[in-house]
């Protein structure tokens, strides 16, 4: 019996010895939603390093699945145990922000903010920002939509150029189709991601999601139908698409794309990721354009260039009870070296937020029409934020119901919007309080 | 005036002294016991307690509405779509898994010397977690990427690729398909159990009285499959029915609603459209359906105990 007591103590006081309390080391945990292998690589290293430079801080770092990040972190808000620290999307930030669940940046430490925003391109910054308050230091941004195309398969059907209009689109993905190779390869499965292209061609049309004021649903506009119609004739009417345009995410058009099943794909910025993930050689001949417009948008607002989300950056939870030190943490990932060496080091296609990363040599490399517009001072001169508000995830479902509905020629494309702006406008109003 | 009874200890004794005789037993049931009721009884009361608000995870407040929560979930034409789809699914998925199942493991009970090989390997399904039966067959099925399309195309079969999954007339019965795939060999294998256990001088008698294989069959192995029959339906029932991988992994309910079922349902309602009421009140219509499987297959169960005691 003494034998039994005697170990327990030693054991306890043992343990005591070695916790960070006893320690003074204040243990922060990151839940880091899961990006590409040399990303999450890329991000456990540097963390490591800062432990090693910062012996009063200690981040135990997860990875965590991105498909239900949003479920993972809602669930560990209800039962009290969100982390200090989340790496994740700034589409996030409205919900999260509603549920309470993210902490504003500048209210922890206003002037540490203060020193990060001049480095940051501004229109970026204001991705990460919400209600006038930064809620996530960003990492990268992802721009949607874009055109990958083969260049050899065009310039062998005689095109010098990508399609730059609709009618050039069709054109050349009507010349381009034959029997298990499509002219284009579309993806509308209810993924967010396709969701994400979808919408980066209606606000490249003059297409919102809400009016002005935020209080109409307007995604039954022109801007948004016209694109719908032009999808349902690809499809359908011209059927120069996959067969299986409702089966095939993203991912999977883009991995087919470089699998040789389509002239031409609607992408992101990052789809050189997939270019890896296919295993086709670095020397494959695709370019990467601007996806085509209509000539006049036939939306009432401004044409967006392109519109973009910071996929990867900083929370600090509201939660956390050592917000201080979270924040040094995030001044590490605020900082030059780490957010050029997102570029620099880890090239896997992602648009940086940094200023002086745009002058870098594997910017010019990755991004050649980037940088022209960037040396013109144009490139984000029209680039407005992934649309994001409290409410989006539901409404996002009930636009790829509706895209889904006309393209599997259920519903005409206005039918099918006019239905998803009543349901979106039934989830806008009942969230305003 | 009312009269109080004071229970002396002698009495007090008789209580405790069973309790006190066996607190072994009582002590190894309880964390059991404590885990039921806060992971199955406890979540229960709680759906049911949230079903009658009007709770979203995005409104900082919510209020009472009584049975308002229940209207608005079960007179959508979603719901309806899923409740349609749940039946097929469900009903489809149990019939097609009972049908092949039995008859696998009829065969397998036949002399052949290659039914050892073949009890082996249809438990490949059987062993593999959901995820990787939906993953393994979205990726077979898919039309620009799976192999199924590819071989077909390539023997003339097709002209195009058919995009199993992408439309609504098939993408249901797809997965149907994975979970009747997915439990074939369980029922495969209780019916191969039990026609083992039938005595072999049945058959010899009903063979010296001139019966055919089909007879011995129908009169001698079907009548005796009754109990591993009736239990592997009820257990089907219930596996199908609160099945979510499949679905989620190879359609997640799509295109539109054409595949979803209750149980994918009820995690959109509640963790991607927030509203936890609305999911509460589906999940409590699943629970009531496998609640009355359970009890039905409990009463058949008593029934088969007793007859064979």
């Amino acid at each position: 019996m003494r034998k039994i007591i005697i170990f327990i103590v030693i054991t306890s006081v043992g343990l005591l010895l070695s916790s960070p309390v006893m320690a003074k080391k204040v243990k922060l945990t990151l839940w880091q939603a899961f990006a590409t292998d040399s990303e999450n690589v890329y991000i456990k290293r540097k963390t490591t390093e800062f432990n090693k430079t910062h012996p009063d801080i200690y981040v135990d770092y997860s990875l965590e699945r991105w498909e239900t990040r949003r479920e993972k972190v809602m669930l560990a808000y209800g039962r009290g145990l969100l982390p200090d620290l989340i790496m994740a999307d700034s589409p996030s930030i409205p919900e999260w922000v509603a549920m309470g669940i993210i902490a504003p940046l500048d209210e922890i430490d206003s002037e540490m903010v203060a020193k990060w925003k001049p480095r940051f391109v501004p229109e970026i910054w204001e991705v990460s920002s919400y209600e006038g308050h930064l809620y996530q230091v960003p990492s990268f941004v992802d721009c949607n939509p874009f055109l990958v195309y083969n260049k050899k398969a065009l310039e062998e059907a005689g095109f010098t150029k990508p399609p730059e209009t609709w009618e050039e689109l069709i054109a050349v993905a009507q010349k381009l189709n034959k029997p298990g190779y499509a002219g284009i390869l579309l993806a509308a499965t209810k993924i967010f991601l396709d969701m994400n292209t979808i919408e980066g061609m209606i606000y490249a049309n003059g297409g919102r999601w809400l009016s002005e004021d935020g209080e109409e649903v307007v995604i039954n506009g022109p801007g948004a139908v016209d694109v719908l119609k032009l999808w349902v004739d690809l499809h359908r009417k011209y059927k120069v698409t996959q067969p299986g345009v409702t089966e095939t995410n993203y991912m999977d058009a883009t991995m087919a794309f470089f699998k040789d099943k389509g002239a031409m794909v609607l992408a992101q910025s990052w789809a050189d990721v997939m270019r890896v993930e296919s295993g086709a050689p670095e020397d494959y001949p695709y370019g990467l354009a601007f996806a085509p417009r209509r000539k006049t948008p036939s939306g009432k607002f401004p044409r967006a260039s392109f519109v973009m989300g910071a996929m990867n950056g900083v929370f600090i939870t509201s939660a956390s009870k050592h917000k201080k030190e979270a924040m040094v943490y995030a001044d590490l990932f605020a900082s030059e070296e780490i957010l050029r060496g997102w570029i620099e080091e880890v090239t896997t296609f992602r648009v940086p937020v940094v200023k002086s990363a745009f002058e870098t040599p594997a910017f010019k490399k990755q991004y050649p029409d980037f940088y022209a517009l960037w040396k013109k001072g144009e490139l984000f001169g029209e680039a407005l934020p992934q649309p994001s508000f409290n409410g989006i995830s539901e409404c996002e479902m009930n636009l790829a119901d509706a895209w889904q509905a006309a393209l599997l020629g259920i519903k005409i494309p206005q039918e099918a919007l006019d239905e998803c702006k009543e349901l979106s406008q039934e989830v806008v109003e009942s969230l305003r309080f | 005036m009312g009269q109080t009874k004071n229970i002396t200890i002698e009495q007090l004794g008789e209580i405790i002294s069973p309790v006190a005789k066996n607190w072994l037993a009582y002590a190894l049931i309880l964390p059991a016991l404590g885990w039921v009721l806060l992971f199955v009884i406890y979540p229960v009361f709680y759906s049911i307690q949230i079903s009658f608000y009007n709770m979203h995870l995005l409104r900082p407040v919510y209020r009472f509405v009584g049975l308002a929560t229940y209207h608005r979930v079960l007179s959508s034409k979603v719901t309806s779509q899923v409740l349609k789809n749940t039946l097929i699914w469900v009903g489809g998925g149990t019939f097609a898994t009972m049908v092949i199942g039995v008859w696998m493991g009829i065969f397998l009970s036949m002399n052949y010397k290659v039914n050892r090989f073949l009890a082996a390997i249809i438990l490949i399904p059987w062993i593999l977690p959901d995820v990787i039966c939906g993953g393994l067959w979205k990726w077979m099925f898919h039309s620009e990427l799976g192999v199924i399309n590819a071989v077909l195309m390539q023997f003339g079969i097709l002209k195009q690729a058919i995009p199993f999954l992408g439309q609504p007339s098939t993408a249901l019965f797809i997965c149907m398909f994975i979970i009747v795939w997915r439990l074939v060999p369980f029922v495969a294998l209780i019916t191969l159990a039990t026609i083992q256990s039938i005595p072999l001088q049945l058959f010899e008698a009903a063979e010296i009285d001139g019966a055919s294989g089909w007879n011995k069959i129908r009169y001698i192995t079907l009548p005796l499959l009754k109990y591993p029959i009736t239990i592997g339906t009820v257990l089907s029932l219930v596996w199908i029915l609160q099945n979510f991988t499949i679905v989620w992994v190879t359609t997640k309910g799509g295109p539109m609603y054409f595949s979803e079922v209750i149980t994918t349902y009820i995690y959109k309602l509640s963790f991607i459209k927030y509203k936890v009421s609305e999911g509460a009140v589906l999940g409590l219509l699943g629970v009531g359906f496998i609640f009355i499987i359970t009890l039905i297959y409990l009463k058949i169960f008593k029934k088969f105990w007793l007859e064979e005691t």
